[in-house]
């Protein structure tokens, strides 16, 4: 009998395809943050500078409402996608996007406003820099629609296989963005407007890229009015407003560490602070870009209820995405004093000697951030709504605060690095003891981390996963799923049919899949017995294939043709297919 | 070369596949068949030992039965299981193959 394998290959081949992207995404919004400023403060000034500085608690908020509506939305669709309901993907699909653009919309008029009629006195009393900052909001303010809106869209084009035209568009933007800062700030000095026009035009080049894909006729996702469903609305902010908190208490905490830092240390500390985290914003992009990949997998799997992939997933994660991102944290901390010197030439000006110390301590917080950001949304897919706002606010503000202001008056500015360390520590721990209370030992395996609702998905004895990666493996399919079905106690027509269909379709896909193109293709196949119901899953990374237009086209032209396939679809009581991440699923119900 | 029964008498010719009919085995089997089909007009297909077939036996008893019209006789198919019965109707079998159900 074959040795049963399962499906880990595919899920780390898969996690890796979209990190990229998702890496490049998180990077973008760094790169243009450092573009930004060496623009303002090469070009036009420090108040320009300052201005820039100013609008950043304004990014915190569009970010966060963003981080909501995405995160919300990406959690939800890949749910509802692993559980086959393509009506409900639709209509999440749409009252994301009307939610986005009508939020957008009123962010928009309120830039206007502030900017247009100068209310900016709450952010600075300033007289020099106010009127720049009003016309940075102006500027900014014709931007916001496509960011928002832009920010919507790589989820759903990583769900239809189109991650690339998301790297795509992020190049595009960078390169615009440099282009339009040289023109509208050294060409035509149009000094802080210049800088926000820049940057705005270059979203809606952003935004224009990956909408492209939803006006062509490859997408299966459509927006239309009659699909928005105000209960979907209210279920994306639900689910993405512990991410979105976050980034709130983040807030709270940034200023909080900064007035700490200010009477303990200094402002100097507050600059050495602000310059370590800005030259480590582009490194966070990895653990972003983790994250993103690690939420994408498993809402999947908890949609699927397929308890094997979340164990895969998390098991990647601690054996991949932490080596990978630890190895990158020792390059960090070696090179902390070139990196220092990037902004800061002078070594005996007390700001350096703190600066790399915050490059040698913060990037540790790094590793601790995937654990944490991984089991956080684990625990938000899964509905663990009073660990996920816990967590939320021990790491967004209380852990800091707290160590901060003990550590900050004996060690300095180093006391502020070592907590947000702390700080990492401390959730991961409360992941484990959360663990350790459900399974009463201490985690020791990647399924041990993991606490699922009771009766999710099936057992080790109720599901057999096959690996086909040629026909010779085929034609031991059924026998395989027909003794697995025996032993269950299934009875005979079910288990025939289910090793038929099985065998049928890899057959087919072994035969007109693998030989389309010269790669290397695999189908995992899985059986699922679960409630009475025996569930048949189907998945190949061969090119997009949906086999009921295979039934339809051979209805005309000949009865037997596509024997195989009619006589899958005629045995199950219900056939969905998918084309997830660049796989095709087909889910069969017997 | 398969383990499949035959045996002749007269122009009817009783063949008797074992275990399966599948992709691999169903080439063989047809093979095995066409060899012995000279002043053949009927053959019978005995399927009481055959316990699964998938769409490549299907494929074999069509080829057969064309094989057979050309000579100006045709196939039967008898002793089938339940399963293999139910897969007949799914594909519209019966309406091009004879199949004498057990009673």
């Amino acid at each position: 009998m074959r040795k049963q394998v399962s499906s880990t290959d595919t899920v780390i081949w898969l996690m890796f395809r979209i990190l990229p992207v998702q890496i490049l995404l998180a990077a973008v919004g760094a790169v243009n943050g450092i573009v930004s400023s060496y623009f303002a403060s090469n070009y036009v000034g420090t108040h320009a500078m300052s201005a820039v500085g100013l609008y950043g608690p304004v990014t915190m908020l569009f970010s966060a409402v963003s981080t909501l509506l995405s995160g919300g939305s990406a959690i939800l669709v890949g749910k509802y996608m692993g559980k086959n309901d393509q009506d409900r993907v639709q209509k999440v699909f749409s009252v994301n996007l009307l939610l986005s653009a009508g939020i957008a919309c009123l962010f928009t008029v309120l830039l206007l406003l502030l900017g247009l009629l100068d209310l900016t006195g709450f952010l600075t009393q300033d007289a020099l820099v106010r009127p720049l900052l009003n016309t940075y909001l102006i500027g900014q303010a014709i931007g916001v629609l496509p960011m928002i809106l832009g920010n919507q869209l790589p989820v759903y084009l990583s769900l239809e296989d189109r991650p690339n035209l998301t790297l795509v568009a992020s190049l595009v933007y960078i390169g615009i963005n440099i282009v339009l800062n040289f023109l509208f700030v050294q060409v035509l000095h149009l000094e802080a407007f210049g800088l926000a026009l820049a940057s705005s035009l270059g979203m809606w080049i952003f935004l224009g890229v990956q909408a492209s894909h939803f006006l062509s006729r490859k997408t299966k996702l459509h927006f239309r009015l009659k699909h928005v469903s105000w209960q979907e609305g209210k279920e994306i902010i639900q689910v993405g407003f512990p991410g979105a908190a976050a980034s709130g208490y983040q807030t709270i905490r940034g200023i909080v560490v900064n007035k700490l830092l200010e009477a303990a240390v200094g402002t100097v500390a507050i600059s050495a602070f602000a310059a370590a985290n800005n030259l480590l914003g582009i490194f966070w992009a990895v653990p972003a870009g983790m994250l993103a990949v690690s939420r994408l997998m498993i809402s999947i799997a908890v949609g699927e209820e397929d308890r094997q992939t979340l164990v895969d997933v998390t098991r990647n994660m601690f054996r991949r995405f932490v080596p990978i991102m630890l190895g990158i944290c020792a390059v960090i901390i070696l090179c902390a004093e070139p990196l220092t010197s990037l902004f800061f030439r002078d070594p005996s000006d007390p700001v350096y000697e703190m600066t790399v110390w915050g490059l040698r301590l913060l990037p540790l917080c790094m590793p601790l951030a995937i654990i944490c950001t991984h089991f956080t949304c684990f625990s938000q897919t899964v509905g663990q709504k009073g660990l996920v706002h816990t967590v939320a606010l021990l790491d967004g503000v209380i852990c800091v605060t707290v160590l901060s202001a003990l550590l900050v008056w004996p060690m300095g500015v180093n006391g502020v690095y070592l907590a947000n360390v702390l700080n990492g520590v401390i959730c991961v721990l409360v992941f484990a003891c959360y663990a350790w209370r459900k399974h009463h030992r201490f985690p020791r395996s990647a399924g041990d981390w993991l606490v699922l609702p009771e009766g999710f998905g099936a057992g080790p004895d109720a599901r057999i996963d096959i690996s086909v990666r040629n026909m010779d493996e085929v034609l031991t399919v059924s026998k395989e799923v027909i003794a697995f079905c025996e032993r269950r106690g299934i009875d005979g027509r079910r288990a025939y049919m289910a090793g038929l269909c099985l065998e049928e379709m890899a057959g087919n896909i072994v035969a007109h899949g693998f030989t389309k193109d010269r790669k290397d293709h695999r189908i995992d196949l899985r059986v699922v017995h679960k409630d009475e119901n025996l569930i048949l899953r189907i998945r190949d990374d061969c090119v997009s294939f949906d086999p009921r237009s295979r039934i339809e086209k051979a209805n005309g032209a000949g009865r037997f043709r596509n024997i195989g396939i009619k006589m899958a679809y005629k045995a199950a009581r219900n056939v969905e297919y998918q084309s997830i991440l660049g796989l095709n699923v087909l889910t069969l119900k017997l | 070369m398969s383990d499949t029964g035959f045996s002749k008498q007269g122009t009817t010719l009783t063949v008797t596949p074992r275990d399966r009919l599948d992709t691999v085995t169903s080439p063989v089997v047809e093979e095995e068949v066409l060899q012995h089909l000279d002043g053949v007009k009927l053959v019978i297909m005995d399927f009481s030992q055959l316990e699964y077939m998938s769409s490549g036996g299907l494929r074999m008893l069509l080829t057969l039965e064309q094989q057979m019209e050309d000579r100006g006789g045709h196939i039967e198919v008898i002793h089938a299981n339940d399963y293999i019965l139910e897969v007949f109707e799914m594909v519209g079998f019966f309406e091009v193959v004879k199949v004498i159900r057990d009673k």
